[in-house]
């Protein structure tokens, strides 16, 4: 069997693991990791999460999908999540300002990372928000070729569209 | 002599006369009806006089006054009833606390004195009786007033009292605000006392009543009422005013009263309030943590019930990918259970991430209760992660947890201070398993020492039971060396090197000879797990920077490695400063690095690069997605780095290939130089970290581990921004080549099938 990978990442709290479960076969795998502080006592404990859904394709073919934890503290994780990948999802909360900042450096992060195509998704926006999008587009300095599209992480139509939308990008990417 | 009469035939002044002309010692009594005074003369001269007839004690004199605070009043007051009868008086006491000096109090009372005795001077009736005393009584400050000055001052105060009397005639009379002030009124200035009094003046209040509420005497407020009536300030008020006034007055007061107590009930309601809510929380907080303690209990319970289980199989569990946390399923979930090709895909993916604890977690949370009935990911806090089918949680890793590495407080530099004291020529022979000590908890009965500990041997320790280890200790290190080892005596010495013959020997025999190294995860149990596959781990995670970036060799600053490992340190709670790699601003502090490899690692102290080549594969390693998205470096890749290590106490340079060994498409070669006379064993290098930190597996031992064997000097990370894309072949991650136009064009069917 041959299994592809796609990376969704984002800011935190953006709604990644939400897009993920909403077109997942399989319950998402959210592994947590205690990170405790220096003294061990438990105080300032966090959690490394990463979520982990699949798609089947055919009998032979499967789509995996990796969620990045949003935290920069966790971000040595990112380029071991990416190897391989068929492209990444950036999705992005777009009626949370620090969201939107985050995303500026993820998204640099990312593409000097690897040239995999890739697709900017906005949470919380309905495709008729012309305005919104635009807006965010030029907050987040996206180039005009770099597809943004608005999504509902809860809908699973919504994300089958960003997916979609990364999919063809990937088929552009390799005409 | 007996002296006593009515002043309605003898007038007081003329009684002082007598008294003082006869040099008596005795106390003049004065009564009438609704009052008595008394004034006490010492050799015909007044040393005291008081009388309750609108008196103002001398307490409050000396509080209206400003000379002492109401509440040192009241401590004095208090001392005074303490004392009882017989007690001393307030002066001597306001003396002895230290709130006044003898001349203030003499002044006031002979204030006292001349108000009192002005007072009784306008007395027109009364019985008056001359008591002859052998000595002067108590009261006896010391103070002689003259009874002339007396007499003289009291006549004055008469006269004035009698011009006051023809426009006050009545003490009873009620003044108010003229409507119409008088023309001198713009000039006026008053003082203080005359403005509080002006304030009260409302046509309500008798003079008598102002003076009463004020506490002053009648002759003062008299005395002032006269200057501003006299001015036109204030004119008298009718009786009718006064009935109507005073009644709108009263229907104030009550009102006020009213929203008074209203304020004062919804305060205390408030308070009431505030307090159960306090009390609430507390209740809550204490049942959380009782409830956490419950949970923390119980874990620790099954943790050492599952440690027993596993005994047997810790060699094979430590090899495997740690289990997941254990969540509820929500019911309303119906989607499929992952399978084994999943969880192994993901298994794969989260031990390359997060350096493979292989830990099995008993299927409780971890005892942060918060952590316990979520069971989500940060992403969203709402929801909640589902459970993994029973039988994967059995397949997954069981592995030993002998100790809690984390637990332990480990100091940076007791490590680096106990490699400092072994003396470079005594050969060290070391245990089977390198004896940190300070790995060991102390605390923890029943716990074996490090170098003792086999991983089957080692019970897992209840978390709760974790203690960091706060001091560092020379015992247990003593526990663990064997006999022949010296003791540690944290002396410094030079360098942890210059043995005569390449330390490296000693640890090609020890790393053969180790079965298991402690591995440092995150909130884990240590696990033991052979060395080649914590190094495969190291590698997987290791950040691609050079070693000028490390060590700061050309000046630069290390970015983005070093900055992920100082957020990696930050967000477990440990100061970026413990980072045992070179900081930037460390780098000052160091030897200049003049680029030549060999000198700028002795400069720092970290030995020689060997001189050893060993022959490693040259083919870079592609990672297709083929059930293991992120497959590790493959084992062979893994034995050469075994076997770089083995052969680091050859003599001869080495040519390492890292790309075989980080797993990347693109080549990097590097040359060694050939090694000096001192070398470090890598046991005695990695003992210069703090295992205990994570960032220690995440990629730091390969920035060291590289640097030491000559590796690294991967590209930099090209700059790119969102507007512009990147530029084809300069970036560091590829595509996977195995997926063609036909796969892709099958997952665009498959994913609009969904």
């Amino acid at each position: 069997m041959q299994s592809v990978k796609v990376v969704v990442t984002g800011p935190f709290n953006a709604g990644k693991t939400t897009f993920i479960k909403s077109v997942s076969e399989i319950t998402v795998l959210s592994t947590e990791r205690q990170v405790s502080d220096a003294l061990g006592e438990g105080a300032g404990e966090t959690t490394v999460a990463m979520d982990f859904g699949r798609i089947t394709i055919s009998d032979d073919v499967v789509l995996y999908l990796f969620g990045t934890p949003g935290q920069q503290r966790f971000s040595f994780m990112w380029e071991t999540l990416s190897e391989g990948m068929l492209g990444f999802v950036v999705l992005v909360d777009a009626l949370e300002e620090d969201s939107i900042k985050e995303a500026v450096s993820m998204i640099e992060f990312f593409t000097g990372m690897s040239d995999v195509p890739f697709v900017v998704a906005a949470n919380k926006v309905a495709p008729e928000d012309v305005e919104t999008l635009s807006t965010l587009r030029s907050r987040l300095g996206l180039d005009e070729s770099v597809a943004l599209l608005p999504c509902d992480a809860r809908d699973r139509e919504s994300v089958k569209s960003v997916l979609l939308g990364l999919l063809y990008r990937i088929l552009d990417s390799m005409s | 002599m007996a002296l006593r009469g009515n002043l309605k035939d003898f007038s007081l002044p003329d009684v002082f006369q007598l008294v003082t002309l006869s040099g008596k010692t005795g106390v003049l009594r004065i009564k009438r009806a609704d009052a008595e005074g008394s004034v006490w003369f010492r050799d015909g001269e007044v040393f005291f006089a008081q009388s309750d007839w609108h008196a103002e004690p001398l307490g409050i004199r000396l509080v209206a006054a400003g000379r002492i605070t109401p509440s040192a009043l009241g401590r004095a007051l208090e001392i005074q009833k303490d004392e009882s009868s017989g007690g001393r008086r307030l002066g001597a006491i306001l003396i002895s606390e230290g709130y006044i000096t003898d001349k203030v109090l003499e002044a006031f009372v002979q204030e006292q004195i001349q108000d009192t005795i002005f007072d009784l001077f306008r007395w027109d009736e009364g019985d008056f009786d001359f008591e002859p005393l052998e000595t002067a009584p108590a009261e006896d400050i010391g103070l002689s007033v003259s009874i002339e000055n007396i007499v003289m001052e009291g006549s004055r105060r008469l006269e004035e009292w009698n011009r006051i009397k023809k426009k006050i005639p009545s003490m009873e009379i009620v003044f108010k605000m003229a409507t119409a002030p008088g023309e001198g009124t713009f000039d006026i200035s008053l003082k203080p006392t005359e403005w509080n009094l002006l304030l009260k003046v409302d046509g309500t209040r008798s003079v008598a009543e102002l003076a009463r509420e004020l506490g002053r005497t009648d002759f003062e407020v008299a005395r002032v009422i006269y200057g501003l009536f006299s001015a036109g300030l204030l004119e008298v008020a009718s009786d009718d005013e006064v009935v109507r006034l005073r009644a709108e007055r009263l229907e104030w007061e009550a009102k006020f009263a009213k929203e008074s107590e209203k304020a004062r009930e919804s305060e205390e309601r408030q308070k009431l309030e505030v307090l159960e809510r306090e009390a609430q929380l507390v209740a809550e907080a204490q049942e959380r943590e009782r409830a956490g303690r419950r949970t923390a209990e119980d874990a620790a319970a099954a943790q050492a019930v599952a440690a027993e289980e596993e005994a047997a199989t810790a060699a094979r569990a430590a090899a495997e990918a740690a289990a997941d946390h254990v969540v509820e399923e929500p019911a309303f979930l119906t989607a499929e259970t992952p399978t084994a090709d999943d969880m192994a895909v993901f298994e794969q993916m989260i031990g390359a991430v997060l350096e493979v604890p292989a830990t099995q977690e008993a299927p409780v949370e971890a005892p942060a209760p918060e952590a316990v009935p979520t069971g989500i990911s940060l992403e969203e806090p709402g929801e909640q992660a589902a459970e993994p089918a029973p039988g994967l949680s059995e397949s997954a890793a069981p592995a030993e947890a002998p100790l809690d590495l984390l637990a332990v407080e480990t100091p940076a530099e007791a490590p680096l201070d106990l490699m400092e004291a072994l003396p470079p020529e005594t050969p060290v022979e070391r245990p089977a398993i390198a004896p940190h000590p300070v790995y060991e908890i102390i605390e923890e009965p029943g716990e074996q020492s490090l170098a003792e500990a086999q991983p089957e041997a080692l019970p897992e320790p209840e978390p709760a039971q974790l203690v960091p280890l706060e001091v560092f200790e020379p015992g247990p290190f003593e526990d663990v060396a064997t006999a022949e080892e010296p003791a540690v005596t944290l002396e410094p010495v030079e360098e942890p090197v210059a043995a005569e013959e390449p330390f490296f020997e000693d640890v090609a025999v020890d790393l053969a000879a180790l079965e298991s190294v402690p591995l440092m995860v995150p909130d884990e149990p240590a696990v033991a797990m052979p060395i080649d596959t914590l190094l495969r781990a190291e590698r997987a995670t290791m950040p691609l920077v050079s070693d000028a970036e490390i060590f700061g060799g050309t000046g630069e600053a290390p970015v983005e490695g070093a900055q992920d490992l100082t957020d990696l340190l930050e967000a477990l709670g440990q100061p970026a400063s413990e980072l045992p790699t070179p900081a930037p601003e460390q780098a000052e502090e160091k030897p200049a690095m003049t680029g030549d490899y060999a000198a700028d690692l002795m400069a720092l102290g970290l030995g020689e690069l060997p001189a050893v080549e060993p022959e490693l594969e040259a083919a870079p390693v592609e990672e297709p997605l083929t059930g293991s998205p992120t497959e590790a470096p493959s084992p062979e890749a893994a034995a050469d780095l075994t076997d770089l290590l083995t052969s680091l106490s050859e003599e001869a340079p080495v040519v390492l290939d890292t790309s075989s060994i980080l797993g990347e498409e693109e080549e990097v070669s590097q040359v060694a130089e050939e090694p000096g006379s001192g070398v470090i064993s890598t046991d005695a290098f990695l003992a210069d970290f703090d295992t205990s930190d994570v960032s220690f597996s995440s990629g730091l031992l390969g920035d060291e581990l590289t640097a030491l064997t000559g590796g690294g000097g991967a590209p930099k990370r090209p700059q790119a921004t969102a507007k512009k894309l990147p530029d084809e072949g300069e970036h560091i991650l590829r595509r996977d080549q195995h997926v063609d136009r036909a796969l892709v064009e099958r997952i665009i069917e498959g994913v609009q099938k969904l």
